[in-house]
């Protein structure tokens, strides 16, 4: 048995939605091209990319000058938004991102951006492939070896930080499946994780030390053996609880209601033999629930990253990273080890982030009745030239409605004298500001 | 061998064309402090301008000397920084060693020092 697949019309509309669920948008006619593949091939396309091109302008901060990743912050933060605006393979950066809030470590407890870059990376490295893989390597990552105290982590003075998560967090969920035993004898084989410090250049040569290790028999999920952390991460995955526990929290990030029992059933089926991704994320996005279920709210940095493709626009100011923080995601500093609360993306204070958001990303597009074209005295051609200058996203006849609306009451007064010049570009702005922030433009 | 060989090539070539662009961007550097170290995101610069960016992930206030070792050389001082406040700065670079310090009282001693090379 399969998954379903959608077999509705597969037109721009559906296209669109698939490149913001799995992805950071579409460029101009980029939606219009994917529709014309039909279903499979689109989602083929996402899940199979070629090698990586980077379309686009070179990011740069302020001055003009190259980004430093490793050594200015906020860097990090650009270096990534830019790999978002400029990448061919959309479903790979964006499952980076799941990861990266999937095992959610923050340079406020690593301090070290090349460290953060480096498990980033990783991150990219496995972003389709085996959560195997990805789950082991992680564990020994250095950031994630500071950031949940894996190096202090001894057969004399065992932690309990990363075994706690690995189970809660990571592969199982919240006392899903293990007990408070369970998490003390995942500690012990744990152990074992260690740095040298070298003044100066902070932790360096992180590595296996035997010494550290505890190499003693340990009973985990009721299974005895002189565990250590591949153990630790195998018995895990292997976990009854696991697969369920993964399908859900992956179809999570592309889906906003939780999938029927047949659905679970088979992805977790597909996800079971081998622990691959790939095909677990090509049935999620062939799924019907995903063309015809909810909107879902876009993160803050598919929001940014996805205007900016819209736009044209490459990374060209360090603006992009106060503004993440204040549209509630800063990368590389996740709020907790839980990651976002995705139930926070449109509070009142990170919609004010949003807001901020969209008028520094349309700012050097402003029109004014000094330079650049005339903007005619018209509501149609207003709202038509908004949606053209961010790509012709789809929206609602109604919203289009309310657009013109608001384009026809502000010209209203303005027919003749100085207004009717100066009005124009002025609700041109202001009706592009709205048409970005507008349910339609926020949610995918 | 051959390979090397194209590298360089290569290298040269670039050399030529950020000369051919201007001056290039200048060196940058992150020194990030915490209780009780600091850490350098390079060990070594050329010399010459310079932007060096102190970031503070450390739980209490800290500052930072810079001051090359050498006779009647200038210290560079970046002020106090309470928790996640950073301060970039702009410096000239001479060829030598310079030592990185925090001055609040015995946070040096404690570990919160380290050395950068110029060469
Ligand atoms: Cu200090």
């Amino acid at each position: 048995m399969a998954t379903p697949a959608y077999t509705g019309p597969f037109g721009k509309a559906q296209a669109e939605r698939l490149l913001w669920r799995a992805g950071f948008g579409p460029r101009p006619g980029e939606a219009a091209r994917l529709a014309k593949l039909g279903l499979d091939e689109a989602v083929r396309s996402l899940v199979r990319p070629g090698p990586e091109k980077l379309v686009g302008p070179e990011p740069k901060e302020d001055r003009g000058r190259p980004l430093a990743p490793v050594d200015a912050y906020g860097h990090d933060h650009l270096w990534w938004l830019d790999r978002m605006v400029r990448t061919s393979r959309p479903l790979v950066e964006r499952m980076t991102l799941v990861w990266h809030d999937w095992f959610a470590t923050s340079n406020a407890g690593v301090g070290s951006q090349r460290l953060m870059l480096q498990q980033n990376a990783l991150l990219r490295r496995h972003a389709l492939g085996s959560f195997r893989e990805l789950l082991l390597a992680l564990t020994v990552d250095p950031a994630m070896l500071l950031w949940l105290s894996g190096t202090e982590n001894t057969r004399r003075s065992p932690n309990e930080n990363y075994a706690r998560e690995l189970m809660e967090l990571f592969t199982l969920g919240e006392g899903n499946g293990y007990t408070e035993r369970d998490v003390r004898e995942q500690a012990r084989a744990l152990t074992g994780w260690r740095y040298t410090w070298r003044r100066g250049a902070g932790a360096v040569d992180f590595r296996f030390d035997r010494e550290r290790h505890d190499p003693g028999m340990k009973v985990i999920f009721g299974r005895r053996g002189t565990f250590d952390w591949r153990d630790a991460c195998n018995l895990c995955l292997q976990h009854p609880r696991h697969p369920r526990f993964l399908v859900e929290k992956l179809w999570g990030a592309f889906v906003p209601v939780p999938p029927d029992e047949a659905t679970r059933a088979e992805l977790e089926r597909l996800y079971r033999t081998d622990y691959r991704v790939r095909p677990v994320l090509e049935a999620i996005l062939r799924h019907p629930a995903l063309y015809t279920g909810p909107r879902m709210v876009k993160p803050p940095a598919v929001y940014l990253a996805g205007l900016l493709r819209g736009l044209g626009r490459g990374v060209d100011t360090a603006s992009w990273v106060w503004l993440g923080g204040m549209a509630g995601q800063r990368l590389f500093y996740p709020p907790d080890v839980a990651g976002w609360d995705d139930g926070r993306w449109l509070d009142t204070a990170t919609f004010r982030g949003r807001w901020a958001v969209a008028n520094y990303a349309l700012s050097p597009y402003s029109l004014s009745d000094r330079r650049g074209p005339t903007v005619p005295n018209d509501p149609e051609a207003i709202v038509a030239g908004a949606l053209r200058v961010v790509g012709e996203p789809t929206i609602r006849p109604e919203t289009r409605e309310l657009l013109l609306r608001f384009a026809r009451s502000s010209l209203a007064g303005a027919r003749t004298g100085w207004k009717a010049k100066a009005y124009p570009p002025l609700v041109a702005n202001a009706v592009r500001q709205l048409l970005v922030t507008s349910p339609d433009y926020q949610t995918c | 061998m051959r390979a090397l060989a194209l590298l360089l090539a290569l290298a040269a070539a670039g050399a030529l064309l950020g000369a051919a662009q201007g001056a290039p961007a200048p060196q940058r550097m992150q020194v990030t402090e915490d209780e009780w170290s600091l850490a350098l995101s390079r060990q070594r610069l050329r010399p010459g301008i310079a932007l060096i960016e102190v970031f503070n992930l450390g739980q209490d206030a800290h500052d930072l000397v810079l001051q090359r070792r050498a006779p009647g050389a200038r210290a560079v001082r970046v002020p106090r920084l309470d928790y996640f406040q950073r301060r970039t700065i702009r410096v000239r670079l001479a060829a030598g060693t310079y030592a990185l310090w925090c001055s609040l009282p015995r946070h040096r001693e404690r570990g919160m020092s380290a050395t950068l090379r110029v060469r």
